[in-house]
């Protein structure tokens, strides 16, 4: 029975996938109805050789999309779910695109990111070959509540058949899968950057997971990534199989040396730190995969000189920055702002990183906003700082409280508003860096085409 | 110059919701009235400076689950001190689930108990998987309190003592209005985070416990912050 209902879900997952296309309701409504007709569909696909699932707070979609890219260029087909959702609805809606009518993966690698909180709706539904997790932080309250909560939701459903690829920096994700399964580390060495205390406003490990003792350091990569040691019961993270090293910012080049005499030479964006840690990751699980290092090495190349993490361009004369900051992720929304120290010249900062869409989502937990290191915005070559949502007097206290002088401040509750004052103000002398929660894309857009009216009216 | 000591307790822990805010708006509205701060952190296993030193304001925020339970174990050896401080109507303000630790005990979701400090009669039950989450306001004594809530508990059973009469969302389950813990100058409520920032009148009232002298006024963006938020909350 089971299985006929099955095969009716391939049938019509495949017949809502081709009708919903043309409307962009292809990549993850064949999965909400495939999984009301069959509820267990994700178990009942035969899936390909290897699966590789790519989960953590940051850097999940990024790292998914460089190991299919890897896998691609080593000569394997790879059925991945970019296009869609990070939860099962998301996954069944990918593999059907791929699957034969009687369920069977025709790619011969799966690649899918997964939702730290759907663990349990996809883990235990098959059994990955590989999980990456990319590393574990505070995320949004409301959906994540704390680190723990989610180590909890991975490390319940993980199977001994599974081996796990881990960030041996993260002290809080690199203990999954303790006396479970079979464990791969990897990790970065210490680089010119790395500190001797956490400068960042959040450490999400600050005293010692086994003996619960405050927690010492070797030295911080950011926040609680580096190397953490417990100077009262010995604890320190496993030694790594994959390390990075020779980390050069200036050039944005590094080298992975591998146990088993694996030397890379690898190149990432420039400015992105983190972008070595998700390399260093994919290098790992591709070894794994058995790709060698010079399809690794060249493929890591194409990737890091094509993307970029923001988008810049000039509009009506002006240049404007844009930047995706995670809402109610105050790590990535720390990171993204350092970009604001590591360029020169006069610029204004747009801040529209609160829900813009909290009319319908409810009023947002500004708790995150005390989290998040602004510290960036204290730049002298920094002129206005504008920022627009319902909840901008939150952030604006917020500043306030953590010692940021006010008159700086341009506080508007109406995006319109706010777009109306920034092009008034603008000068083609001055960047204007804006950083944009996702649903904040429409505001963005706004100041961009009222950039180009300003701009050709001048002409 | 007048000095006030603001103690926080297991910070290592207590720290899930930015309730760093929390110890950084109370020395912000103090250093701008002229006042000097000095913020202690103890961490688990140390004494605590309340125990005995001056702690004028002692903030205790939320931890994880399994933190708790240290806590727990960690405090009973200073219940007394701790009894002494809210009869001697010392000012403390615990937030999220450290609301628990003063209650009789909490039961995890297998049904196991943990005794707590049993220094009131209400106790807590985890839920299993599901964080409950809320924004609400309540009453305390005329005055109206916001915040945000992110739990894997409720409370249950009599309190003697209760904070706020909530007006919009739950009390400390879902089938009460009422809401945390009020004795003297002990304050415990399961609202998280930057409670303080979020509800700047209360954090004027809990300054003046201290200090019955303190004129310090609150700043204009946190007060229209929670008129904005009281507004669109309370419609």
């Amino acid at each position: 029975m089971g299985k006929i209902r099955f095969l009716i879900a391939v049938i019509i997952g495949k017949i809502v996938y081709i009708i919903g296309k043309p409307f962009g309701r292809s990549t993850n409504l064949p999965g909400i109805i495939m999984l009301k007709i069959c509820p267990d569909a994700l178990s009942r696909f035969k899936m390909p050789q290897k699966t590789v699932c790519v989960t953590g707070t940051n850097g999940k979609t990024g790292t998914s999309n460089l190991l299919t890219h890897i896998i691609r260029n080593s000569g394997k087909s790879v059925i991945n779910n970019s296009k869609g959702s990070n939860m099962a609805t998301g996954l069944v809606s990918a593999l059907v695109t791929d699957s034969t009518l009687s369920g069977k993966i025709k790619s011969d690698v799966a690649v899918m990111e997964v939702d730290e909180r759907s663990s349990q709706f996809i883990y235990t539904r098959f059994t990955p070959d590989i999980i990456l997790c990319t590393n574990l932080f505070r995320d949004s309250i409301m959906r994540n509540g704390h680190s723990e909560f989610i180590f909890d939701k991975i490390n319940d459903y993980l199977s001994a058949d599974t081996t796990l690829v881990l960030n041996g920096n993260d002290g809080i994700s690199g203990l999954l899968g303790e006396n479970i399964c079979k464990r791969v580390f990897f990790s970065v060495d210490k680089t010119e950057r790395s500190t001797d205390e956490c400068k960042d406003t959040v450490c999400d490990l600050l005293a010692c997971p086994k003996c619960h003792r405050k927690l010492t350091y070797e030295y911080y990569h950011y926040n609680h990534i580096g190397v953490p040691k417990c100077e009262n019961c010995g604890f320190q993270m496993p030694e790594s199989d994959f390390v990075a090293t020779d980390v050069d910012f200036e050039n944005g080049t590094f080298k992975v040396v591998g146990k088993n005499g694996e030397n890379l030479a690898l190149s990432y964006q420039k400015g992105n730190f983190f972008n070595v840690f998700n390399i260093t990751g994919a290098v790992a699980v591709c070894r794994l995969l058995e790709i060698d290092t010079e399809t690794i090495e060249n493929s890591v190349e194409d990737i890091s000189s094509k993307t970029g993490r923001f988008d810049d361009a000039r509009f009506g004369g002006v240049e404007v920055v844009s930047m995706l900051s995670k809402n109610q992720n105050p790590i990535s929304c720390s990171q993204s702002l350092k970009y604001l120290d590591s360029t020169d010249g006069e610029k204004d900062v747009v801040l529209l990183i609160t829900d813009s869409n909290d009319s319908v989502h409810g009023h947002e937990d500004i708790s995150w906003l005390y989290d998040t290191d602004f510290s960036p915005l204290k730049n002298n070559n920094i002129k206005n700082i504008f920022i627009g949502g319902t909840r901008c007097y939150d952030l604006a206290a917020c500043l306030e409280i953590k010692g940021f002088g006010t008159e700086k401040l341009k506080l508007f509750t109406d995006y319109s508003d706010l777009a109306n004052e920034l092009v008034r103000e603008s000068d083609k002398d001055r960047k204007v860096v804006v950083y944009f929660e996702l649903y904040a894309t429409k505001v963005v857009k706004m100041i961009k085409d009222k950039m180009s009216i300003k701009g050709g009216e001048g002409e | 110059m007048k000095k006030i000591v603001i103690e926080l307790l297991y910070p290592e822990f207590n720290n899930l919701f930015g309730d760093r805010g929390n110890a950084e708006y109370l020395k912000s509205r103090l250093e701008k009235a002229g006042y000097e701060t000095e913020i202690i952190e103890t961490n688990l296993y140390e004494e605590p400076n309340f125990v005995n030193g001056e702690t004028d304001i002692l903030l205790i925020g939320p931890s994880t689950e399994k933190s708790q339970l240290l806590e727990i174990e960690e405090l009973k050896k200073y219940t007394d001190a701790i009894k002494n401080r809210i009869e001697n109507g010392k000012v403390t303000l615990a937030t999220g689930n450290a609301f628990e630790l003063f209650g009789s005990y909490i039961e995890n979701p297998n049904g196991e108990r943990t005794e707590c400090l049993c220094l009131f009669p209400y106790y807590a039950k985890q839920f299993s998987r599901l964080r409950f989450n809320d924004c609400a306001v309540g009453n305390f004594d005329g005055m109206k309190i916001t915040g945000f809530k992110n739990l894997l508990s409720h409370a249950y059973g009599e309190n003697p003592y209760p904070f706020l009469t909530m007006e919009k969302g739950i009390g400390m389950n879902k089938d009460e209005k009422i809401e945390g813990v009020h004795k003297n100058c002990f304050f415990a409520t399961y609202h998280t985070g930057p409670l303080l920032p979020l509800n700047p009148d209360f954090t004027t009232y809990l300054i003046k416990l201290c200090d019955s002298e303190f004129a310090g006024e609150p700043g204009t963006y946190e007060k229209t912050a929670y008129e904005m938020r009281i507004k669109e909350l309370l419609g």
